[in-house]
């Protein structure tokens, strides 16, 4: 194993429509990773304006803009990588967008979320590129949320196949209103994917989640409950918890694997770890 | 002379009590000879009614041995209402600390908590050990009945969210087999308002709602009530399940000061910025009150402060002078732009007819008709003590 990266998810509370509400409170559990030394936080997804706010249709800002300027001053200030989900303008469509910046503020890492839900179309674009960046802490690829559903993990895979050690997601994980805290909200539905990939291809994957009741858009009647998943090829490392109040920070540490395969070499050591590839064409 | 009384300009002489601070622009307030206000000589009443003290004690411990021994099904032996404000923190560090009970904390997300009180909740759970279950809206219900009473043009703008706690608070006790709801008013220091400011009836919300909402509230199940708390569904949950509902604090010599000290000391709690600041809703309901209603809530609750010796009149009298810093224009934004009116839209709301609520089909006719019931049911604890108070001895 490589050195093992200290790592936080910054599991924050989003009111939609309501970029600088939302900044102030991302900024200071970004200055509590820093403190604990943290060389990496994870934001959860579009934390502007809240998913599928309709606000953002309309006030949605261009990357580099004003909006990722905010985080990469931020990264900058506090010394620690930052990956954050945006709503990005660009030319004339908005798209739900995640950015890796280093600790010296700089972008070093674009995507644009593929595996929209039908309710994101009227709202965002669908991405056109995915790709992994070398940097201090290891290679890393993003992808956002519903880009980890059972069905697109291909997108995760691929970043993996490209040789990405962690692969950092910003999420906003919803359920129903009618869910409470004394229930598991999910239902495995983010842990058997993320885990699924994570023992295949030896990658760590980290998902910061939002919480929060979401005020607007074709949601409403759901909202966001946390329960970020940082997960290693040996399982799950830890979880925020499930709340919808307050937002949380979960630090932990990651280490990257080391001597990894390249190429067809990886469908090989996925075969054998026991992937019937063949299945899933027939 | 005139005064302008629930928005509408009365021929009447201003006047302002000699004690507390509130003054004819109260509905329903009178002065004695003294110039003492009938606001005052109900607090001197309720001091009988609620003694604090030794005797407060021992009425609270014969409380406490009841609900101590009947447990829920997860050995919850109360619920416990909470909103990240002092009050309802402070009653949730009693019972943990002092009164040696085994409460579920239970909160009410209508969508407009303040996120400094959502903080405060979960610290506070988790440095008490006690399970927090926050209890949602639905949001398109939660949304519509806002702007619905907007519409209404009636002063009971958080009608929705009331209702929505105190269901909550049945829900939650009724999924646990829950007997006692503890919820942490006090008339020491919050005062009592006014019927038309605050006409606390379920049926009087679903009537409005049918007349003027454009989302129809989901039916009521006893484990799910959403908004519905009218007389059927309360006579359910008090009569039938037998849940009673208590104030705590009223036997408690209850200080804001000291209790803020504690709470900052043990649970690392944050001041929301101001009373009721734990729903940012209150900014918005604060402005339409002074523009539209000339109503000042907190003229009420300070001059309840004055009467507890907590605040000077002289101090009360600076404060009201001016406009209430929880009206923060940002704020106001906010709520509108989050119940997805335009502005222009929500001053068409302002500018219509005041009214107030027996301007709507409501149940103050049938409780009209219960008062020695409601007398014996809030004398027995099935209801708050103050809820005979606040129908038939108080301000209008």
């Amino acid at each position: 194993m490589d050195k093992p990266v200290k790592a936080a998810m910054v599991q924050l509370l989003v009111e939609g429509g309501e970029p600088e509400r939302n900044f102030e409170r991302a900024e200071k559990l970004v200055a509590g990773a820093s403190r604990e030394g943290c060389g990496l936080a994870v934001l959860p997804e579009t934390i502007d304006f809240g998913w599928t706010h309709p606000s953002s249709i309309d006030e949605a800002r261009p990357v580099p803009g004003s909006y990722s300027d905010f985080f990469c001053e931020a990264a900058a200030r506090y010394g620690i990588f930052l990956a954050v989900g945006l709503t990005e303008r660009r030319e004339d469509r908005n798209y739900n967008s995640a950015i890796l910046i280093d600790s010296s503020g700089n972008i070093l890492l674009k995507y644009s979320k593929i595996n929209l839900l039908e309710v994101e179309f009227p709202y965002y674009t669908v991405g056109g590129s995915i790709s992994v960046v070398d940097t201090a802490l290891g290679k890393i690829g993003l992808n956002i949320c519903s880009d980890n559903y059972i069905e697109s993990l291909h997108i995760a895979k691929t970043l993996a196949s490209m040789g990405a050690d962690f692969i950092l997601s910003p999420a906003s994980w919803t359920v129903d209103y009618s869910v409470a805290e004394s229930r598991e909200p999910y239902s495995q539905k983010w842990e058997r994917p993320l885990k699924h990939v994570a023992r295949l291809y030896d990658v760590t994957l980290i998902s910061a989640t939002a919480v929060g009741y979401i005020v607007g858009g074709p949601y409403e009647g759901k909202k966001m409950v946390g329960g970020s998943l940082a997960v290693s090829p040996e399982g799950i490392i830890t979880k925020g918890s499930v709340n919808e109040l307050a937002g949380e920070l979960i630090t932990f540490e990651a280490s990257p694997v080391s001597g990894r395969e390249k190429g067809v070499q990886i469908g090989e050591k996925v075969r054998k770890k026991g992937y019937d590839f063949e299945a899933v064409i027939k | 002379m005139s005064v302008i009384v629930n928005g509408v300009e009365l021929d009447i002489e201003h006047r302002r009590c000699v004690r507390c601070i509130q003054d004819s622009s109260v509905p329903g307030i009178n002065f004695d000879a003294e110039g003492v206000c009938n606001f005052c000589r109900m607090h001197e009443r309720l001091l009988e009614i609620y003694p604090s003290g030794k005797k407060g004690q021992d009425i609270l411990e014969s409380f406490f041995e009841k609900i101590r021994s009947t447990p829920g099904k997860s050995g919850y032996d109360c619920v416990v209402g909470v909103s990240g404000g002092r009050d309802s923190t402070y009653l949730l560090w009693k019972c943990v600390k002092e009164w040696g009970l085994r409460p579920l904390a239970v909160h009410f997300n209508d969508g407009f908590d303040n996120p400094v009180g959502g903080e405060n909740m979960s610290r506070a759970a988790e440095a008490l050990g006690v399970e927090l279950r926050t209890i949602t809206s639905d949001w398109r219900e939660a949304k519509d009945l806002k702007i619905t009473f907007l519409k209404a043009s009636v002063p009971d703008l958080n009608l929705g969210t009331d209702i929505g706690i105190a269901s909550s608070l049945y829900e939650a006790a009724f999924q646990e087999g829950i007997k006692y709801i503890l919820i942490g008013q006090s008339f020491r220091t919050e005062g009592i308002k006014p019927l038309s400011w605050s006409f606390f009836d379920g049926d009087y919300l679903r009537n409005v709602q049918k007349k003027l909402g454009m989302v129809p509230l989901r039916p009521w199940k006893p484990g799910d009530p959403g908004f519905n708390l009218g007389k059927k569904e309360l006579t359910y949950y008090t009569v039938l399940k037998k849940i009673r509902t208590l104030t705590p604090l009223y036997y408690v010599d209850y200080v804001r000061k000291d209790a803020e000290e504690i709470l900052k000391n043990e649970l690392g709690w944050v001041y929301p910025g101001a009373h009721y600041f734990d729903d940012l809703y209150h900014s918005l309901i604060h402005y339409v009150h002074r523009v539209k209603f000339n109503i000042d809530l907190n003229m009420n609750s300070d001059s309840a402060l004055v009467r507890s010796g907590q605040l000077s009149r002289e101090k009360a009298l600076e404060r009201a002078s001016g406009a209430y810093h929880i009206e923060d224009e940002r704020i106001i934004d906010l709520c509108i732009k989050r119940l997805g009116i335009s502005r222009n839209e929500f001053e068409s709301y302002l500018n219509l007819p005041p009214r107030t609520f027996r301007d709507y089909p409501t149940g103050y006719g049938y409780i009209k008709l219960l008062r020695i019931p409601i007398w014996m049911a809030s004398r027995a604890n099935l209801l708050p003590k103050i809820t005979y108070e606040k129908y038939f001895k108080h301000g209008k």
